[in-house]
């Protein structure tokens, strides 16, 4: 382990041991969605799942990436910031969707996604009344009390342990509510987009 | 105040893949235009490659330092160095290679390395660590 001011990185040992233990085919199809979600979302970019995108196939920009946790001067696991080697490699993962959007090929660590800079004020009217539309287009979709409640946690930017939390629920069980919901927010998502003003 | 709400939602939905099980995971592909089979197939291919790579790091990194090591300890040999030369000579007598190995003198790198090799490399450097202040025994 190597300490520079603020960063400690990991050794080469340590990242060979740790891709060794997470990347299966599973996690390896995990960041495949994860990737064009992220294109979709933060970027408005639809994956086409013959050409790709800027003439990147998902697999490879997955691929590239754990190999450039692998090469000398490569990326690093900066294990004070991210304990764990799978919040590393999301992070990368971030930085690297980002940097082939913008074209900006010079290798960025640790990219923040962009914050839009404003706070949610819960009691603004403008957000009671998004909140109502997106709480009567889900309940047109057949969504359940649950998962209306579960949205309206995720809409606040709570994750799901800190959802488990504020409904006494255990995360499995939120795991399971938001599977049907994902579908439905979907839907609501693209509508919210594109009609709301 | 929408771009806030709909990012919000947006990272929820980037958990709920980080969190999910790989049918949920499938289910995400194929709501994406993407072909199951083939990306099991991309999916495997790609993480052997990845495997592989990392099993060939791990094995240049191991076999720099056994290089590291033994040129460390071949020139403590040569210089006559206390240290060094308990160390090699503990090695030698716990591998039971004292008959094979008696003129340390004569040791080359690649003998070194035969003795040293299934030893903790780390902890042998760690013992050498001080050898500069060690007095010679020649």
């Amino acid at each position: 382990m190597k300490e520079d001011d603020i960063n400690i990185k990991a050794s080469a040992d340590e990242i060979n041991a740790a891709i060794g233990v997470i990347v299966t085919d599973d996690f390896f199809k995990k960041l495949i969605a994860y990737t064009i979600k992220r294109l979709l979302f933060q970027f408005h970019i639809v994956y086409d799942p013959e050409k790709g995108f800027k003439g990147q196939m998902a697999e490879d920009i997955v691929s590239n990436l754990f190999i450039s946790f692998l090469d000398e001067g490569g990326r690093n696991w900066y294990k004070n910031k991210f304990p764990e080697f799978k919040k590393q490699i999301y992070s990368a993962l971030d930085s690297e969707v980002s940097n082939i959007v913008t074209g900006n090929y010079i290798k960025t660590e640790n990219i923040e996604v962009e914050d839009e800079g404003s706070v949610l004020n819960f009691e603004s009217t403008e957000y009671n009344e998004l909140y109502n539309h997106c709480i009567a287009q889900l309940e047109k979709s057949g969504a359940d009390i649950d998962e209306l409640l579960v949205f309206e946690c995720m809409s606040k930017g709570l994750l799901r342990r800190e959802i488990a939390d504020e409904l006494k629920i255990p995360p499995e069980g939120i795991t399971v509510i938001r599977k049907r919901l994902d579908r439905k927010i979907n839907l609501l998502r693209k509508q919210l987009e594109s009609t709301w003003s | 105040m929408k771009k806030k709400y709909i990012k919000n939602i947006d990272e929820a939905l980037l958990d709920s893949i980080k969190e999910g099980d790989s049918t949920y995971i499938n289910n995400i592909l194929t709501d994406e235009g993407i072909d199951l089979e083939k990306m099991n197939i991309i999916a495997e291919k790609n993480v052997k490659k990845i495997l592989f790579l990392a099993k060939a790091k791990a094995n240049k990194i191991h076999n720099d330092r056994l290089l590291q090591v033994a040129l460390t300890l071949k020139e403590g040999i040569e210089k006559g160095l206390e240290k060094p030369i308990s160390v090699i000579k503990n090695l030698i007598a716990s591998n039971e290679l004292s008959f094979q190995f008696r003129n340390l003198d004569r040791l080359g790198e690649t003998e070194i390395k035969e003795i040293i090799k299934g030893h903790n490399l780390l902890n042998i450097l760690e013992e050498l660590e001080n050898n500069d202040e060690d007095p010679a025994v020649k």
